[in-house]
């Protein structure tokens, strides 16, 4: 009965909407953390995985890599031991040729195994086009300049062969003044017609023949040629085709590199004894000769093959024991270089189709969490970093739960903030809350839940209005009281007139001074200070003297001390109808009951003093 | 010697009687003044004057109280506010007392000639002690 009340006032609820302003304003700082959050985790996933880059820019090469057929990849891996088989015939430290076997290179054998090769789709026609390069590095085309002379002088022929035919055919229409006809019937000059088109049709062939020796195909164009052809092979990644060609370029020269003629250093001076044949030499004018450079292509570039084919062999058993110790994530990252890198390696063709899926599967759940990051499905992300902690230990997997965690109670955080901001009545922050809510964790139950029981108490706000409005007007001021909690908010939303919200605060003023009133009539009871408590209830204002649960007070009190109350009252009533006398006679027979009543003492001081005056 | 003695002592006796009997006669005297100076009086009536709206009236009333408390005192010192607690009621009455040349105090026991002014104060005019 004597517990302390606790009073919300008016203050507190301003109060609690300053602290919701700020709140609001934390949760907008906080969503900027969130996003830099968000991205900062999908980062991360694609650094794990391609694969969780969306499937429209995945690299199609890689797509098709991982997800190539078992039979495609066993006929690949008898194509790549064929041509490794070639390499090895042809370079004595070929990277795939082991240490024991015998350094001797057979370049004839190599040529027929790389005929063989083009029977393979893997192939593509390289090995064909390598063949033909060969060939024509190997002589079988004439010098070039020898054959346009004779072009020319076809042409000269020619030439003079259509300007007797055309004198042929202009002469059968003259009428020989003897006979009185033309030499000529139709169908021979029509015959001689479709001999000048004949010649006309030659003359194009030649023509264009010559067009085609326009540049003179030396030697070392031919090389040239051959080199560009290799270092394409090797721009497109087919190291061991482009290495094929190299050991068929040193097999076809001598010496292997480019050597220049003096054509091409005209100003250079031919060394002394330089008679050789890769070492040229040009005379100057007048001046001491000058060695030509030597210019060392191929073999740089025969490095550079092997060096990348070693890379590609250890990369390979990188990946197989990266897949024997289940390190997923590591195996599909170092996978990914070579398919950027060495795609047309034996070691990355060759990958199992088992290996391959693993590392698709692998793959294809860090892209339905990098899904379920971005749709903020924290359940999924939680039971998709479980799945895979289950298989394998990858880092950044502690993030993700956290980070799954985390944001579903922030969102309910923001939920109850706008929950509050709505019983503050502050409508704007608690939509703007609201809203962060939702984005946080557009999924989430409890967030949804909770979301939906504030819009559906904000539309009950109106109704709580309108019975605000029938409580004070009815001047229920119990009611006002306790169902402050409701009642405060909306009576300090801007919406509500002033009026109310006066009217309303003096109704909780009085149930308060009422309750003070009952708290301290209880105690004054409870010490058996009877008097004391039956003033206390009558001095109370007269809107609340009524109220029942004074009147029941009263009704016990007034059986503890009938006399006492009895003198009080025709005390006060003398007092009140300006009869000191008789009132000052009666508060000193109510103090004879109550001794030591502190307001009677003040009454019969007050009446007494005013009596002795007049 | 013994008749000088026999008549000092008989006069001393007659002395003491005479003594005694005007002391006697004077406590009679007095008493009889204080009991009946007010006795033709009315009683005041305590009950009617508490419990009744009533205006009791201009008469003089002869009340016999004990003097409960002095209250007030006037600034001259010759008027006090008492509360008197009559000997056949309950009830305490206040009593406005304009002092005469015999003084009251605390729990003193008063034969009193009261009247009621306009404003049904209760002043005594005249009082014997008891």
């Amino acid at each position: 009965m004597n517990q302390p009340v606790v009073i919300s006032t008016f203050e507190n609820v301003e109060i609690e909407r300053l602290r919701i302003a700020e709140e609001s304003a934390k949760a907008e700082r906080d969503e900027i953390d969130f996003q830099k959050q968000v991205a900062s985790i999908q980062k991360k996933l694609a650094e794990a995985s391609a694969s969780t880059i969306v499937p429209e820019s995945l690299p199609t090469d890689y797509r098709s890599f991982l997800s190539a057929k078992a039979g495609d990849i066993q006929k690949s891996a008898e194509y790549y031991a064929e041509l490794k088989s070639v390499l090895n015939d042809l370079l004595p430290n070929s990277p795939y040729k082991a240490r024991t076997t015998s350094d001797s290179s057979n370049p004839l054998r190599a040529s027929e195994k790389l005929a063989k090769l083009s029977n393979y789709p893997e192939d593509g026609d390289i090995s064909r086009t390598i063949s033909g390069q060969i060939s024509s590095l190997s002589g079988g085309r004439v010098d070039d300049q020898r054959r346009q002379l004779e072009i020319n002088r076809e042409l000269q022929r020619l030439t003079a062969e259509r300007k007797r035919l055309e004198w042929n055919l202009k002469m059968s229409y003259d009428v020989s003044p003897l006979t009185g006809k033309t030499s000529s019937t139709e169908d021979e000059r029509q015959f001689v017609r479709q001999q000048i088109e004949d010649v006309k049709a030659e003359v194009k062939r030649c023509e264009d023949e010559k067009k085609s020796l326009s540049h003179l195909v030396t030697t070392e164009t031919r090389k040239f040629q051959f080199q560009q052809f290799i270092i394409e092979l090797a721009l497109q990644q087919r190291y061991i085709h482009s290495l094929i060609a190299c050991g068929f370029y040193r097999s076809s020269f001598k010496g292997g590199d480019l050597n220049l003629n003096k054509d091409a250093y005209p100003s250079g001076r031919p060394a002394q004894g330089s008679g050789s044949e890769n070492t040229p030499s040009v005379q100057s004018a007048g001046g001491a000769p000058t060695p030509l450079p030597f210019i060392s292509t191929i073999t740089g570039m025969e490095a550079f093959l092997q060096n990348r084919i070693r890379d590609s062999i250890q990369e390979r058993e990188s990946i197989d024991n990266m897949l024997l110790e289940n390190q997923l994530g590591a195996a599909e990252s170092l996978l990914r270089k070579m398919v950027l890198t060495a795609k047309y390696q034996p070691e990355l063709q060759t990958i199992s189709f088992q290996s391959r899926q693993t590392i698709l599967q692998s793959g294809r759940k860090l892209r339905q969490i990098s899904d379920a990051v971005n749709a903020k499905d924290y359940n999924e992300i939680l039971k998709l970093v479980d799945s895979i902690e289950a298989n394998e230990p990858l880092a950044g997997m502690a993030d993700l739960k956290s980070f799954a965690k985390e944001h579903p109670r922030k969102a309910l955080h923001w939920a109850r903030q706008a929950e509050l901001a709505m019983k503050a009545g502050d409508k704007k922050t608690m939509s703007s809350l609201m809203d962060i809510a939702i984005r946080r964790a557009p999924l989430d139950q409890e967030v949804a839940q909770k979301i939906q029981s504030i819009q559906e108490n904000a539309q009950s706000n109106n109704d709580l209005l309108m019975e605000l409005k029938k409580i004070v007007s009815a001047g229920d001021y119990r009611t006002s009281f306790e169902r402050m909690n409701e009642f405060v908010p909306l009576a300090q939303s801007a919406n509500t007139d002033s009026k109310l919200k006066d009217d309303y605060e003096k109704l909780i003023e009085r149930e308060k001074s009422l309750r003070v009133a009952i708290e301290k009539t209880d105690s004054l009871e409870s010490k058996g200070l009877m008097p004391e408590a039956w003033i206390e209830l009558n001095t109370l204002p007269q809107a609340i003297v009524d109220d029942v649960r004074i009147l029941e007070r009263k009704n016990r009190i007034s059986v503890e001390c009938p006399k006492f109350i009895k003198a009080y009252h025709k005390a006060t009533n003398h007092e009140r109808e300006n009869q000191s006398a008789k009132a000052l006679a009666w508060y000193l027979n109510a103090l004879v009951e109550s001794p030591s009543n502190n307001a009677i003492i003040k009454k019969i001081n007050l009446l007494g003093e005013g009596i002795l005056k007049n | 010697m013994a008749r000088t003695k026999k008549f000092l002592l008989g006069k001393n006796y007659i002395l003491l009687s005479v003594i005694g009997l005007i002391s006697f006669i004077g406590f009679f005297i007095f008493n009889l003044d204080s009991s009946q100076r007010f006795s033709q009086l009315p009683e005041f009536p305590v009950e009617n004057y508490l419990e009744k709206n009533s205006i009791i009236g201009r008469e003089d009333f002869r009340l016999e109280g004990k003097i409960e408390n002095i209250l007030f005192r006037s600034g001259d010192g010759k008027t006090f506010l008492v509360s008197v607690k009559p000997v056949n009621s309950d009830y305490l009455l206040p009593v406005v007392i304009s002092l005469q040349k015999k003084s009251i105090q605390r729990e003193q026991i008063l034969i009193m000639k009261l009247h009621t002014d306009s404003s049904e104060l209760i002043k005594c005019e005249d009082y014997d002690s008891k």
